[in-house]
């Protein structure tokens, strides 16, 4: 498989003086799930937004391939809060992108109708956010980002505020979507474990400055609950944990980098 | 919503109802018990009870005023609502217009109305455009002010999502910023509601000529020539039901606007 995208030696300093990001490079596979996975401050975030086009490197390249045949590459993002307009019922919150993009009014309707019940909410189409739980809200959130059929879906820590159990379904939520809709996917997280499970390859990143540090393939195919439960996957796990303090240590304190 | 809840909210409001109603009440025994007491004289301080009579004596004159007014009043009020969301909408899409006109437009409010009212006579002529005109600059500029703040208050989250959504600038201002704003909005139309029928009176004090249409402004004045104290007092009381009523009506469409607010909020 080509590779979706390829970011090479990117840096991003903001007016304060932090160095969010410095000589960032790292490519991701079409159609796989690529986790970005560090402590605060080491530039994840950044580099989500870098490549959603909501901030632009000082230095280096990020880019999005199209797919053969098409202009540019659809990417869209869900943050770390669902953003839904709150007077707006699901399914029309679904069908903003589609409206803000002039597309006809049927032809929208039944393309959000047809993602919310994908994403396992057929039925609340016309409930308000407010009467919605938090894992459902952030599963309309994730129907919105996906109707526009995207290329790249990037998430920013976006079920950190959920419970574990509701976490644990919609990282198995992603990638049924993934594997049935066949979009690349970007995952931002500071959980280990949610790490480990959902990337087919994990870059660990260290901050001051954010850069990544290692590249990993956890090299797990199918994913559930038992292989939550394995092993293997506390291996995993504890792999990463080390990556992630070995990192935190070979930062020296005022950021110069060793 | 089902029966039982909406009947326990018919309720909730009714126990709301009761105590100003009985201070209502206590006032209103209390203003008739000085005037058998202390004898003012009728036209210092009529009683209540010859307010009320003279207001069923006058029914017609006091009806026919309280809609010429309401009308004025609803008028203003409607130019205010519009020019107040439109103009507050455009200061807070530009930082440069905000700084530039939100001091000036807040400094003009500070003129009294009264102070002006005689020159909207010379611009508007006698006659209702004058209490229209009054009652428009007296009431937009809360309109204004609320929808600046509104706005200005727009979810940044939201405001990326349509900036990642591609959405243009009247997208962003029709689907988002508008009705984020509009429970802000909705408070400034209620207290312009209730300015738009002073505004109204103002206007009717120095610009409208007494005629067959004699709006409540011009009932009150005539009263005062003829010494019907009484008359007076009934007038003001039929400024203030057109008042309460115009305010009720915005209310009501507020609530209507707002229960999608409501619903997503409780």
């Amino acid at each position: 498989m080509p590779d979706a995208i390829t970011v090479s030696g990117v840096r991003r300093a903001f007016d304060d003086g932090t160095v969010a990001l410095d000589g960032t490079t790292l490519s991701v596979e079409r159609g796989s799930v690529a986790v970005l996975v560090g402590p605060s401050g080491c530039g994840k975030t950044t580099l989500l937004r870098i490549l959603a086009g909501l901030d632009a490197p000082d230095a280096g390249t990020a880019s999005v391939a199209p797919v053969a045949g098409e202009g540019a590459a659809r990417v869209s993002i869900a943050f770390q809060e669902p953003r839904l307009l709150p007077w707006r019922s699901a399914l029309r919150n679904v069908a903003l992108p589609l409206e803000l993009a002039r597309a006809a009014k049927a032809d929208r309707d039944d393309r959000a109708r047809a993602m919310l019940s994908l994403v396992g909410l057929g039925g609340a189409e016309r409930k308000l956010p407010g009467q919605l739980s938090g894992g459902m809200r952030m599963r309309v959130a994730i129907a919105r980002a996906l109707v526009t059929r995207p290329q790249v879906l990037l998430l920013d820590e976006p079920f950190g505020a959920l419970d574990e159990i509701t976490r644990h379904q919609l990282d198995d939520l992603v990638l049924r979507l993934r594997a049935e809709l066949g979009m690349t996917v970007v995952l931002v997280t500071h959980a280990i474990t949610e790490a480990a499970y959902m990337g087919d390859r994990v870059f660990v990143m260290a901050p001051s400055p954010g850069r990544v540090v290692r590249a990993f393939e956890p090299g797990f195919g199918m994913r559930d609950a038992a292989l939550r439960a394995s092993p293997r996957f506390a291996a995993v796990v504890a792999d990463l944990m080390q990556s992630l303090a070995g990192a935190m240590l070979a930062v020296p304190a005022g950021g110069v980098r060793a | 919503m089902s029966r039982t809840a909406a009947s326990s909210r018919l309720r909730t409001a009714l126990a709301a109802a009761v105590p100003p109603c009985a201070v209502l009440v206590a006032c209103v025994c209390a203003w008739q018990a000085a005037v058998w007491v202390f004898r003012p004289g009728e036209y210092l301080l009529p009683s209540p009870i010859q307010v009320a009579q003279e207001a069923w004596d006058s029914r017609a004159t006091l009806a026919r005023a309280a809609w010429l007014t309401g009308l004025s009043a609803a008028g203003g009020f409607a130019i205010a609502a519009c020019t107040g969301v439109l103009a507050g909408s455009v200061l807070a899409a530009s930082r440069f217009l905000m700084r530039g006109l939100y001091p000036i437009a807040t400094l003009l409010q500070m003129v009294p109305l009264v102070a002006i009212a005689p020159l909207l006579v010379v611009w508007c002529g006698y006659g209702w455009r004058t209490s229209v005109a009054s009652a428009a600059i007296v009431s937009v500029f809360p309109v204004l002010a609320s929808t600046l703040d509104g706005m200005r208050g727009t979810d940044r989250g939201l405001v990326e999502l349509f900036g990642t959504l591609r959405a243009g600038r009247v997208q962003r201002w029709w689907k988002l910023e508008l009705p984020w704003a509009i429970p802000s909005i909705v408070t400034g139309l209620r207290v312009a509601a209730g300015l738009s029928v002073i505004g109204a009176i103002v206007g009717e004090f120095v610009g409208a000529f007494a005629g067959n249409a004699s709006p409540v402004g011009i009932v009150i004045l005539s009263a005062l020539r003829e010494h019907r104290t009484e008359l007076v007092f009934a007038a003001v009381l039929t400024a203030a039901v057109v008042g309460f009523v115009l305010f009720g009506l915005v209310s009501a469409l507020g609530w209507v606007a707002l229960r999608r607010w409501h619903a997503s909020v409780g």
